[in-house]
């Protein structure tokens, strides 16, 4: 167990051999914890913080980089708990213990990522490559992030610093269902202060991948009632190409009192087709093969996400100052022939959707106050967005929305000083405008005044609050447990959509009179280590007075392409289940881990499960690393999972047989002599039985249109570095 | 914990209605089938009949073009013919009760020819969604001028394939029409809808014409759609349709 957690520390602290140890201290700061409370490392399970009352995993650059699938969320599935929704290929959401959506932030140096992830079909507008690694924290986060966070939280790791003054990364990715190819290439450049003790840092990235219309074991597909045939399983113009660029400017300095500034940018483009079945009433014309497999036709989806970002940290006194600001800019075009809809085009423009979301953050904590025995953070957030629509369909109107919140945490030492107490509070104020939207649209030929939404000014106020123990009972033994009170506000999209989503394929409504989401959630966590093994066991109950979520309702849309209404409604709910988790070294070379994991919920309202509500799960996974010689090394692993039937299904929701998948992979480094650079080659294959299967979780289920078949992904990444040895 | 948990959770067993209503019939004219043929032009009566376990809710009846080939569930999909004229037709109408009717006179426009699905879907109070039913309608229209084409190279495929050493297609229409045929209109176009061949002919209100030999010279290889129209002087026009493909 300490060579694991000797080898982790000297990922991190190795590349840094020259600068101070206060530094150092400034530069783990990106982590939620000082890596010097981690208790185990897990190649599979992440690393667990033991300080904090929550369920922490961290997942480091090794075994980020060791289980990259073809998306962010599909590369978190493997940790127990976590779980892809899917649309497709390329696009997933992660989902935490059966949250996902509006109820899980994706926070980028305590700034969460705003985009329009209301829609389950919208992928998270980052760059996987410039991703080294992450923090997931499971249950609550909301006293830190806000309301938002009610289901978890997915903290992106900074990148990691060079070795040495300058560094250089290229990286290839490839995959064989859709033809993706990727290319990303990174430089860094860092200085150290001549007295002052300082290091800074630039860095750009840059990063574009394509890929061609992808391929499903699949023949023919349903939507709104009319059943298409897919020649050959391919999903005609579904083709992507996407750009990036990261730059950014940090420098740190443990001695002075401005010990941590940073500058970030990072811009984010997408061209995506959209399957032509799924869009507008689906003809066999449209959903035909025109031949060539890597355009991008007509319906296509354009995003564009820009996000500017500044960090400062600073001591004074005993206590450690943060002060962190964001402007995001979102871009969301879905283009499309108006040929067959109810409604009327106004221009000669096939702009179907246009929607751009500006976003502000400004964040600062008060960290480090010394209370008699207690460590506590003051802090406060304001966050405003302004949302603009255009294009001859509708679904969000334009509004804006203004966030207040304040907060204060805390954590001490139990009595013995075995372990720690944590709590927090948390007060937040929303307001939400809109001036509603009216739109004529033509039903049987006739004009018809449609009001999907009408002008609405509101305001909600809330506390949340949790308290919760981390304890070690003995040196075999540690527990934990968190008790949380949540304030969720209903997101935009649930106060205000209407109108038929094309990327869940049905008429969504929200209900501008919506209240706050209030609920209790209860996390424990029994961790069991030994000499070659970690036991874990996570248990959770959540209730729900209020809770949110789409529903079907006894109404059919008036759009002709619309069927049944589904509405955002509030229902008291209530959810248990947890995660347990076997970590076994029975070999030094060979780590293996097994976990099971298992969510139940109850509508209290329909007395029906919640829909989308994940299966029992199994993951059995083993890796082996081994070494020719000093400066090779290997990694050979397979990961299998057993997915079991669903049966606990909401209204209207088909039921999923159980699956089993076998995923495999393999992966060669080789480190030079003198330690200047590097070269990683991996080849990873999922589904290598090539078993068809409907994922309860992915959009496409609806369609009965099962996941991906086997699929290879070869992947390349050098790093050159002038450190001297 | 864990279990105790997820026990009080599992334990709670759904007492709600999670039983759909059921479409038990769609009669069109009094005939209950899953094909009809009709009149362009006539007031045709849909009689659909439902059930519920307990409260139906709503019935939504929709009408569509078919001649793409799409299915709902069942049948070939095969491509035919495509539509003369256009119908679309979409209504919504409140129902209640464990059976329910509804009747609807819906009326067919008068410059229709072709295939049509009569889509109609259920919901019950509680909003269980029924199995949906649909019904293929044929609508026939006497007052469309009929068209036929001899083309060379005489072939069943569609497309029809001409090698790039010789792009030339003949085509030869045959029209007639009772009231008086008022022109006749050829066209080929690329599949981007670029114009390659036009070419319009005077019917001088005869009820046959003969077009008589036309060939249209594909400029290079391709897919082509090459269409005939004929128009009558009451206003009602017909369409012939086929695609060729130069290799």
């Amino acid at each position: 167990m300490k060579k694991i957690l000797g080898l982790c520390c000297t990922i991190w602290w190795g590349q840094l051999l020259a600068q101070t140890t206060d530094t150092l201290k400034v530069l783990e700061s990106d982590s939620l914890h000082p890596l010097e409370h981690l208790i185990i490392s897990e190649g599979w399970i992440g690393i667990t913080d033991r300080k904090s009352s929550l369920d922490i995993v961290h997942v480091g650059q090794v075994d980020w980089r060791a289980n990259r699938a073809l998306n962010f969320a599909q590369t978190l599935s493997y940790l127990p708990g976590v779980s892809a929704q899917s649309t497709g290929v390329g696009i997933a959401r992660p989902v935490i213990r059966g949250m996902s959506g509006q109820r899980i932030v994706v926070v980028e140096r305590n700034i969460k990522q705003e985009g329009q992830q209301w829609g389950s079909d919208h992928g998270l507008e980052m760059d996987m490559f410039t991703i080294e690694g992450v923090e997931v924290i499971k249950g609550a986060a909301g006293l830190m992030y806000g309301g938002d966070a009610i289901g978890g939280a997915i903290r992106i790791l900074a990148p990691k610093w060079s070795t040495g003054k300058q560094e250089l990364r290229l990286a290839l990715q490839g995959s064989n269902n859709n033809q993706e190819r990727g290319v990303f290439a990174s430089f860094q450049k860092k200085w150290k202060g001549s007295k002052s003790g300082s290091i800074s840092r630039l860095m750009i990235s840059s990063s574009n991948k394509k890929s061609s219309d992808y391929r499903l074991p699949a023949n023919a597909f349903t939507y709104l009632n009319r059943t298409l045939p897919l020649k050959d399983g391919v999903l005609n113009n579904t083709a992507t190409n996407e750009q990036a660029l990261l730059g950014l400017w940090e420098m740190v300095n443990g001695q002075r009192a401005l010990q941590h500034l940073l500058f970030q940018y990072r811009w984010f483009n997408q061209n995506s087709g959209l399957f032509p079945g799924f869009v507008g009433i689906p003809t066999l014309a449209s959903v035909s093969s025109d031949g060539d497999a890597g355009n991008i036709g007509w319906p296509m989806a354009h995003v564009e996400h820009q996000k500017w970002m500044g960090q400062a940290t600073w001591k004074l006194g005993s206590g450690i100052h943060e002060l962190e600001g964001a402007i995001q800019d979102n871009k969301r075009q879905e283009m499309s022939v108006p040929h067959q809809g109810a409604f009327v085009l106004e221009t000669a423009s096939r702009a179907a959707l246009m929607l751009r979301l500006r976003d502000i953050q400004l964040r600062y904590a008060w960290k480090n106050l010394q209370l008699r025995r207690a460590n506590v953070e003051w802090g406060a957030s304001a966050q405003q967005q302004r949302n603009t629509r255009d294009g001859f369909e509708f679904l969000i109107p334009k509004y804006k929305k203004e966030t207040v919140g304040a907060w204060s945490l805390w954590s001490c030492p139990t009595k013995q000083n075995k372990g720690q107490w944590n709590g927090g509070l948390r007060w937040d104020y929303f307001h939400y405008k809109t001036p509603g939207f009216v739109r004529t649209i033509q039903l049987n030929n006739e004009d018809y005044q449609w009001e999907p939404v009408r002008p609405t000014n509101k305001a909600f106020q809330g506390f949340s609050g949790s308290l919760g123990q981390s304890i070690s009972t003995s040196n075999q033994w540690h527990w934990k447990w968190h008790l949380g009170r949540t304030f969720r506000v209903p997101q935009a999209s649930e106060l205000f959509i209407n109108g038929v989503h094309h990327g869940t394929y049905r008429h969504e409504m929200g209900d501008a009179q919506l209240s706050a989401e209030k609920g209790w959630q209860w996390d424990g966590m029994a961790i069991r280590t030994s000499e070659d093994w970690v036991l874990k066991c996570s248990p959770f109950v959540q209730y729900y007075s209020s809770y949110i979520y789409l529903s079907p309702q006894a109404e059919f849309s008036i759009l002709p392409d619309g069927g049944q209404v589904y509405a955002y409604v509030q229902h008291p709910v209530i959810m248990g289940g947890g995660e347990c988790s076997l970590d076994m070294h029975l070999l030094p070379q060979l780590h293996t881990d097994c976990s099971v994991e298992y969510i139940a919920n109850y509508n209290v309202s329909t007395t029906l499960p919640l829909p989308f509500t994940p299966p029992f799960q199994v993951k059995w996974g083993s890796t082996y690393q081994g070494k020719w010689s000093e400066n090779w090394e290997w990694n050979c692993q397979f990961q299998v999972r057993y997915v079991a039937a669903q049966n606990r299904v909401d209204r209207n929701e088909k039921i999923t047989h159980d699956y089993a998948l076998i995923h495999g992979g393999v992966s060669v480094e080789y480190q030079s002599p003198n330690e200047k650079w590097s070269c990683f080659w991996s080849l990873n294959a999922r589904n290598l039985t090539n078993t068809k299967y409907l994922n309860n979780l992915s959009n496409y289920r609806a369609l009965q249109l099962p996941e991906q078949g086997r699929w290879v992904q070869l992947g390349m990444e050098i790093r050159w570095n002038d450190r001297q040895k | 914990m864990l279990l105790a948990g997820s026990g009080l959770v599992y334990s709670c067993r759904p007492d709600a209605d999670t039983t759909a209503p059921e479409i038990k019939s769609v009669t069109v004219d009094g005939m209950e089938s899953d094909s009809h043929t009709i009149l362009a032009g006539e007031i045709m009566q849909v009689v659909l009949d439902l059930h519920d376990n307990e409260n139906l809710k709503q019935v939504k009846v929709n009408v569509h073009a078919a001649d793409d080939g799409h299915t709902h569930g069942s049948g070939s999909g095969a491509v035919g013919q495509p539509n003369v004229g256009s119908w679309s037709y979409s209504k919504i109408i409140d129902i209640a009760g464990q059976h329910a009717t509804a009747d609807l006179n819906l009326t067919v426009p008068l410059d229709i020819a072709g295939e049509w699905h009569l889509e109609v879907m259920a919901i019950d109070a509680s909003g269980n969604e029924a199995v949906e039913k649909v019904v293929n309608l044929q609508v026939i229209n006497a007052e469309l001028p009929v068209i036929s084409v001899v083309t060379t190279p005489a072939s069943a495929d569609n497309p029809i394939l001409l090698p790039i050493s010789n792009p030339t297609f003949t085509l030869n229409a045959y029209v007639m029409d009772a009231s008086g045929i008022d022109s006749l209109f050829l066209q080929a176009t690329t599949e981007a809808g670029e114009l390659v061949f036009s070419q319009a002919l005077d019917a001088g209100d005869l009820t046959e014409f003969y077009s008589g030999n036309v060939d249209i010279t594909f400029p290079a290889v391709g897919l082509y759609d090459v269409e005939v129209r004929a128009l009558d002087v009451n206003g009602y026009e017909n369409f012939w349709m086929r695609e060729v493909e130069v290799q």
